[in-house]
This record gives structure tokens, C-alpha cells and sequence, in this order.
């Protein structure tokens, strides 16, 4: 069941959902606007260091504004075909801007589904950040089933936190072959221009 | 049947770092565990039981099912039957694409047939990705843990691994040894051709494959290469998502004690890949004794397994000896049925001696799977235990002898002399404290009038330590019950039989319970309680004898069986000790393996409290005696035993406790041993509330 947004506050799914995902090691934001979702990414990849920005799986729209105001502070592309031989060069310094397609709150996840582009900056940059709307946070798995019944994806990732391991003696370490560090956004806003 | 194998024990009892940080990490992973499973709720673990047991019923319709739905969505499936058939399928896939570089992500059912070889063979290279994979892949080893590959390895040796066999310097840190993989590896995912998974998951409705990681090189593996081939045993299928998803939701938990790994993947023909989706893929489901397993009354259990490992982390021989000695492909207490289904009895006897039966990995198993006696099956199955176990499986006589001749026995156990001989001949190790006899029977003490009663509420079951070694538990338990109102019948039984069942002689155990069954049966009508004060015996009862058995006597007995504390604990009569008697005190509570089982809730420590005592409690696991299998000589058993009887005794004095209560009479006799402390069974503390009067009063074991 899928609540509607109510203005400059998350709805308490939306909480629930952002306060688990915190739980797992993401850097969360709840953006009432476009301005709080560029102040976020941009505060975020400065703390972090980041050297280039890619977008995947963005809407048009939202990415061409998104490029025009983040170009400003660093390089910013959207992953396209052309990229696919220089993925080697997001590995360090990038980050990835991904658009999440649905959240499940009971365990805090953001969920990629039937896209490629967004899977890959989900993955191969060193930081990443997934954006969705407040309204496809889910309960639980459950909800998820009914969407993956009626949608009949390909493929799907549920990414519930940042790249880590514990191989080596049972110490915790982040960022073994995906992103080092992790970022979810909840838009309170229409995302898809 | 094979004995233990001694010089791979002693091998890796000399291995001190690998054993303090094994038992370190597994005790702290089944911790979180076991609070996570807590926290989950109910439901989702019924739900789970009932899922995996609906795959193990209808395996053939859910393969033929999967098997519609991937080629459905465009995937090619090939149905192996045997480890032969699946790898030969994957190399010749290989092959006639002109593969020369394969990568890989975690995988046990790729090391079931042994793909690594078959490529390697042929010339092609292939690249474990999972970093503890990759370190024991470099290291020319194989995993010593499910989920921890590479948990036996020291920072200094990995940083040595990789000079020697990346030719690079790393410093030994976690963190600096990561980095380089990270960079390292990236190669291989750009150069791969093929990409191997295995697979937590087959979802029969849409043919999906579910990956459950958290370095993200599953994801890496499904995504770079132009060819996907999933390996996934028939058992991992289930029917719809809505199973898929509880298990994934379990899954974490029940493995670290989280509600959600970094990563969950889910891949199938057209997934997506970095050539926007997966151009080509394999799904290859393995047979390989499974759909026979699910056939098997001892074995169909084990398919029910979802591989979190939780087993492991509370066995208490794996936490000393790991995964190289307690296991072949599979390894730990899943290990064992595991190798029988996959290798035969035969193989995985070999492993199986390593089973203590404490049955902690059964209450730890999340789809409730009775791993114990599965083992205690494999060991049936293969010829049962060697002379030595047959031996002990005789102890009720020895304790029978010893409650004739007090005198003689406490000498011999406490001559140098005899204990050498006990050692030679009987293998009990002379280092190990022995209870003492206290001369008599319980039911020579109580009077025949106690066998006879035709009608009781109560029916005492006091199993061979309460019986004949010292009755005074005994005599004790059943002065507490008259004191409460109850009526109370003590027929003569035997013992319960547990060590024919731990050591594998289930056609002995099975007369044995036979004729426990036959004696309790008539006596336990109209909702009568058969009480037992040792846990172990409550165990056999209630959870053994059904499935030695399976008859409805067996049945009757024992949905009337209970653990002596659990009845007590809804007596409302006992009360806290008057402020002038003696144990007004901190006692550290010992949770004995078997209770578990029977006990989950701990009522013994809820009744301590009760009494006005301030009761601690520590989750450490088994204390490391199990029963007779603790007493037997060096690598057998006491040098193992010793081990976890260091660590728990550690743990226990740090909490300052003074004295510990427990009703096992074995954890008794490793704790006194340890600790050096005063171990008294939870009756004598009740009873002291009563001010029922102990008879005698001196303390002689416990």
C-alpha cells in the first residue's frame, strides 16, 4: 500500500523506510523540492571528495537540470552506451545518481528494477546515491511480490547498504567492489520531468 | 565407521590464534543470531519451516516448473543429474564459446562439482570474486566456513599471500587489503567472458535466480560478462515470491543478525547487464542425490537448509576445529546430512564423529531441521561407532556397579593407578573429574511403593545420573513435588539412552526407548506429567524417541514430557528464601544444551529469580562436555572439550558469580572442573525456598 506525499514532511513510511536505511549505513535526505535535492547532492559529494558525477537511469528532464546545476561543481554526465568501454575510470572519485524505482521500509532498500543504466551507476562508482519518490516507498517484501508479479521484470537489485566485508579476521570493511559509501533520497516532489 | 581423525585435531588445536579468534567470531555471530531470530517474530519462521518443507514434497513438479519459466523468458536450463553432468555442461558451454576467462561470485554448489578443476583443466582461467573465496582460491585451500571463507586466515598471512601470489605489497590491514583487491579484481570483471553463479534461490513462478551478497561482486558478475550461467542445487527452488521473500527476510538474520544484506540480486535471461541486459544464460539445476534425499525419512529434513551458517556458529567442536577438519565440501553440523545427500553415508561418516548431539544447531536452525539425529543416522548408517563408543554406550551398567560399590568406584576414579588403566582401556581420559557415588539406587531409597503406583500426577523419569550415581536429586525432586501437592510415581526405567544415539547405535537406542515407551505409556493417562531432572533425558523423550520410534506410544510420551523447572515455574507456592539462609547471591545460570530444545524460555532462571536470587545469565553455548563424548582421552574428546570448558570458564568468572545452577549433571561435572565453582542443580534451591529439607546434606557433585 503506497501513501501519498504530504508536503515538507516524510510520511511516517517514509520515516520508517529512511530510518532503516540510515540503520544500514546509507546518508539519508528527505527532499520537499528540486533546491533540497541539489543542496543535498551537492553537500554530499563535497564531503565526499567526488571528482565526477554520472547519472543513470534518470529521467531526461530531471537529469538535464540535474547536469546544468552540478556540472557547476564537478563533471556531470549521464551514463549512456558510449561509456560502457570507460567504466574502469568511475572506480575512484565518482559518484553514482541512480533512480530507485521502489524502497522497502521494513528492511531499508532501494530497489533498481529492469534498468541497466541505473544498476551500473548503482555499482561501479566509488559513492552512489538513489533517488525515489516519497510515494513508491513500500511496507515490506510483501508489496514487493504484488509488483514484481504484475510487472514481470528481468532483473532486479535491492541494495540495502554500502559495499562490504567482513573476510578478513570478521573486521568490517566498506567497499570491497561496489560503492564505498551510500546515499538515499526521498523526494517529497515529482522526480520524472 | 571411522574414528576422529587425531592428528588433524591436534593440528588445529596447535593453531592457537586460529582457534581463540574461531570461537571468539562464532560465538559472537550466533549471539547476534540468535537476537536477531528473536526480534523477527514468529511468523516468519513458520512461514519458512512450512515454504521449505512445501520444496522438499514437490520437488519434480518445482523443477519442471522452473524450467517452464526460464525458457519462458528466453534462458536455457539444464537439469543435471549428477556433479559429472553439471560441470561437463559448463564446460563444454565454455567451450564452444570460446571462453577463456571465467569469473565466479560465491558458490558452494560450484564446489560440490567441483567446477574450478574441470575449467582450470581446459585452459581456462578462473577467478574466484567473493574476497574470501579469492584468498582461499590464492591460498589453494578450500573454505573453512559458509559464509566466512577465509575466517582461518591472519591479516600477516593474507598480506603474505598477496606478495607471494599478486607479486604487490600490502600492509596487513583489513582495510588496505581490500583496497587492493578491489583494484585487482576490477581486471578480471573487465576480462571475463563468463560470469558463474550459484544461488541462494530459484523462483519456479518467473524462473528468477536470487543472489544474497554484500561486497557486491555478484552483482559485478551478473553485470560485466556477455554470458551468465547460475549453478543452484533443486532445493534452493521455491514456488512464488512470496516464499522468496521470506526466506530473504530470515536469511540475514538468521546468518548475522541483520534484517538485510548490502546486496540482493535478482537475475534471469534478460536481466540487467552492462550490455543492457544478459545476452546469454544458463540456469543448470543439480540434482545429485537431492530428489532421493527428499525421499528419505532421516535426510529430506536437511533439503529444508538455507545455508546461513547459523549451525556453525553454535557447534561447539566447529568453533574450536573449524571447517578443514569438521568438513569436507559442506562443512559443520549441515555438513554432515549435507555430504551423505551429495557423497554418501560413507563420506560424510567421516565427518560425522565431530557431532557432539548437543543439539544446539537444531535450536539454532531457523527451518527447525533435527540435524542432530540426522548425524546420529549417517553414523547408524555407516556401522554405527567404533568399540570404544560401544563401550560407553554401556555407562548404565558402570553406574549401576557404581551404586553397589560406592566404596571400590570413587577409589578407582580417584587412583592414579586405575585412571591410567580406564584411559588405556575404556578411553576416558584421566583428566577428567569424575562424579563421585554416593552408594545406592534413587529406587531402593524411595521404596518399592513408588515403582508400583498404578496412578500418580506425576510420573519421575530420573534417568541414570539421579538413579544410580546420586540419588539425593532424586529423592529431592520428589519431596519437592509431595510438597506442592503432587502425587508421584517413579517407575524403573533405564537410562535414557543417550549415548547409544550420540554415538550412532540407533538399533540399541531403539530398545532402549522401546522399552522407557512401554514402561511410561500406561502410566500417563488422563494428562499425567511425565518430569524429568535431567535435560537430556526430557530430550530423548520428547524429541528422540518419536523419531527412533515413530510409533503413537512414543508420541503419547512424549507431548507428556517436561523439564522439572518448566512445570515449577507455574507453581505459585514457591517463593523467594527466607533473608537468612545461606544463598542469598549472585548464581550464574547454565542453560544446558538439551534444554534448549525442551526449554527455549529458561524457566529454571525465571524460578531463581523468583526465590529472591539475582540470576545471570551468558549465551556462550555448550560448556564442551556432551555428555560421555567430553570424558573420552585427549584428541577424542577431553582436549577438545578442555578447549571450550577454558573459554566458558573465562566468561563465567568474569561475572563474579560465586556458585552456578544447572540441571545437567554432565555440564555439572565440566563447570566444577573449570570453574572451580560450586555447582549446585537447580531442585536444591527451590527446595531450600520450600524448606524441604535435603536428605542427605552434604553436597557430593552437584
Amino acid at each position: 500500500m503506497r501513501e501519498e506525499t504530504t508536503g515538507n514532511n516524510p510520511t511516517p513510511l517514509a520515516r520508517r523506510f529512511l530510518a532503516k536505511c540510515k540503520e544500514n549505513g546509507f546518508q539519508v535526505a528527505y527532499t520537499p523540492s528540486y533546491n533540497d535535492l541539489l543542496s543535498v547532492l551537492s553537500e554530499w559529494s563535497t564531503g565526499w571528495g567526488v571528482g565526477k558525477i554520472v547519472l543513470g537511469g534518470v529521467s531526461a528532464g530531471l537529469a538535464e537540470r540535474l547536469r546544468g546545476a552540478l556540472s557547476v561543481q564537478s563533471p556531470c554526465e549521464v551514463l549512456g552506451e558510449a561509456d560502457l568501454e570507460k567504466l574502469g575510470d568511475l572506480r575512484a572519485g565518482s559518484l553514482g545518481v541512480f533512480r530507485a524505482r521502489a524502497g522497502v521500509a521494513e528492511t531499508g532498500g532501494l530497489v533498481i528494477i529492469d534498468d541497466w543504466k541505473a544498476n551500473l551507476a548503482s555499482l561501479i562508482p566509488e559513492y552512489s546515491v538513489g533517488l525515489l519518490k516519497e510515494s513508491e516507498v513500500l511496507p515490506d517484501y510483501w508489496e514487493l511480490s504484488s509488483l514484481i508479479r504484475k510487472s514481470r521484470p528481468a532483473g532486479l537489485a535491492i541494495i540495502s547498504g554500502p559495499s562490504s566485508t567482513s573476510d578478513i579476521e570478521l573486521t568490517h570493511v566498506v567497499g570491497v567492489h561496489g560503492p564505498v559509501a551510500c546515499g538515499c533520497v526521498v523526494a517529497g516532489f515529482e522526480l520524472d520531468e | 565407521m571411522s574414528s576422529m581423525n587425531k592428528s588433524k585435531v591436534l593440528q588445529a588445536l596447535g593453531k592457537r590464534w586460529e582457534v581463540e579468534t574461531r570461537w571468539r567470531s562464532m560465538l559472537t555471530m550466533s549471539q547476534k543470531s540468535r537476537k536477531g531470530i528473536e526480534g523477527l517474530g514468529a511468523g516468519y519462521l513458520s512461514r519458512l519451516v512450512e515454504s521449505r518443507q512445501k520444496t522438499v514434497d514437490n520437488l519434480e513438479r518445482l523443477v519442471a516448473l522452473t524450467v517452464e519459466s526460464v525458457r519462458r523468458a528466453g534462458g536455457q536450463v539444464y537439469v543435471a543429474e549428477t556433479a559429472e553432468d553439471a560441470r561437463s555442461y559448463i564446460a563444454e558451454l565454455a567451450k564452444r564459446r570460446g571462453v577463456g576467462y571465467v569469473i565466479k561470485s560465491k558458490s558452494m554448489t560450484t564446489e560440490e562439482i567441483e567446477l574450478n578443476s574441470l575449467l582450470l583443466s581446459q585452459g581456462i582461467e578462473v577467478v574466484e570474486t567473493d574476497l574470501g573465496e579469492r584468498l582461499v582460491q590464492l591460498a589453494g585451500q578450500r573454505p573453512s566456513h559458509i559464509i566466512a571463507p577465509a575466517v582461518h586466515l591472519s591479516r600477516e598471512e593474507i598480506a603474505r599471500l598477496v606478495k607471494e601470489k599478486r607479486g604487490a605489497t600490502v600492509p596487513p590491514r583489513p582495510e588496505a587489503i581490500t583496497r587492493f583487491f578491489r583494484t585487482d579484481l576490477w581486471t578480471s570483471f573487465q576480462q571475463a567472458e563468463m560470469g558463474i553463479t550459484g544461488a541462494n534461490l530459484v523462483v519456479a513462478e518467473t524462473g528468477h535466480v536470487v543472489l544474497v551478497t554484500n561486497e557486491g561482486n555478484g552483482r559485478l558478475v551478473t553485470t560485466m560478462p556477455r554470458i551468465l550461467v547460475s549453478v543452484a542445487g533443486v532445493e534452493k527452488i521455491v514456488e512464488s515470491w512470496e516464499e522468496a521473500f521470506n526466506v530473504l527476510r530470515v536469511l540475514p538474520v538468521a546468518a548475522v543478525g541483520r534484517d538485510a544484506t548490502s546486496y540482493i540480486t535478482v537475475i534471469g535471461p534478460g536481466s540487467m547487464s552492462r550490455h543492457a541486459s544478459v545476452p546469454e544464460y544458463h540456469l543448470v539445476l543439480l540434482n545429485n542425490g537431492r530428489l532421493a534425499a527428499s525421499r528419505d525419512p532421516w535426510l529430506r529434513e536437511a533439503l529444508r537448509c538455507i545455508r546461513c551458517a547459523a549451525c556453525l556458529d553454535v557447534c561447539p567442536t566447529f568453533r574450536i576445529l573449524g571447517g578443514h577438519v569438521f568438513g569436507e565440501i559442506y562443512t559443520g553440523p549441515m555438513g554432515v546430512p549435507w555430504t551423505a545427500i551429495t557423497e554418501g553415508v560413507e563420506e560424510a561418516s567421516k565427518i560425522a564423529k565431530y557431532c557432539v548431539s548437543c543439539s544446539l544447531c537444531h535450536h539454532a536452525c531457523p527451518a527447525e531441521i533435527d540435524i542432530p539425529m540426522a548425524i546420529s543416522w549417517v553414523k547408524h548408517a555407516s556401522g554405527g561407532g567404533t568399540m570404544r563408543e560401544r563401550m560407553l554406550t554401556m555407562y548404565e551398567l558402570y553406574a549401576r556397579l557404581g551404586a553397589h560399590l560406592p566404596g571400590l568406584f570413587n577409589w578407582l576414579q580417584g587412583s592414579r593407578f586405575s585412571r591410567r588403566v580406564f584411559e588405556n582401556l575404556l578411553g576416558i581420559d584421566r583428566h577428567r573429574l569424575m562424579h563421585r557415588f554416593r552408594g545406592g539406587s534413587l529406587y531402593k531409597v524411595l521404596g518399592e511403593e513408588y515403582q508400583r503406583k498404578r496412578s500418580a500426577d506425576i510420573v519421575y523419569f530420573p534417568d541414570t545420573y539421579a538413579a544410580y550415581i546420586d540419588w539425593s536429586i532424586g529423592l529431592l525432586t520428589v519431596r519437592v513435588l509431595e510438597a506442592l501437592g503432587y502425587s508421584v510415581a517413579v517407575p524403573k526405567t533405564h537410562g535414557s539412552g543417550m549415548p547409544s544415539i550420540q554415538y550412532g547405535f540407533l538399533t540399541k537406542a531403539k530398545k532402549i526407548a522401546a522399552a522407557n515407551v512401554e514402561r511410561l505409556k500406561d502410566l500417563i493417562k488422563d494428562g499425567v506429567k511425565v518430569v524429568c531432572t535431567e535435560p537430556t533425558a526430557a530430550y530423548c523423550l520428547r524429541e528422540a524417541y518419536p523419531k527412533i520410534l515413530g510409533t503413537p506410544a512414543s508420541q503419547k510420551v512424549a507431548e507428556s514430557t517436561h523439564e522439572l523447572t518448566s512445570l515449577l515455574a507455574g507453581e505459585a507456592q514457591i517463593q523467594p528464601i527466607k533473608q537468612n539462609q545461606s544463598s542469598q547471591a549472585k548464581v550464574l545460570y547454565h542453560h544446558p544444551c538439551h534444554a534448549r530444545l525442551i526449554s527455549p524460555q529458561r524457566p529454571s532462571e525465571k524460578l531463581l529469580e523468583r526465590i529472591g536470587l539475582s540470576a545471570v545469565y551468558i549465551d556462550y553455548g555448550c560448556c564442551g562436555i556432551a555428555g560421555t563424548w567430553g570424558m573420552r582421552k585427549g584428541a577424542e574428546g577431553f582436549l577438545i572439550s578442555a578447549e571450550i570448558g577454558r573459554r566458558v570458564a573465562e566468561l563465567i568468572l568474569e561475572t563474579g558469580c560465586k556458585e552456578i545452577a544447572t540441571e545437567s549433571s554432565v555440564c555439572a561435572q565440566q563447570l566444577r572442573q573449570f570453574t572451580g565453582l560450586k555447582v549446585r542443580h537447580t531442585i536444591r534451591y527451590i527446595a531450600e525456598s520450600l524448606g524441604v529439607q535435603e536428605q542427605p546434606p552434604r553436597l557430593l557433585n552437584f
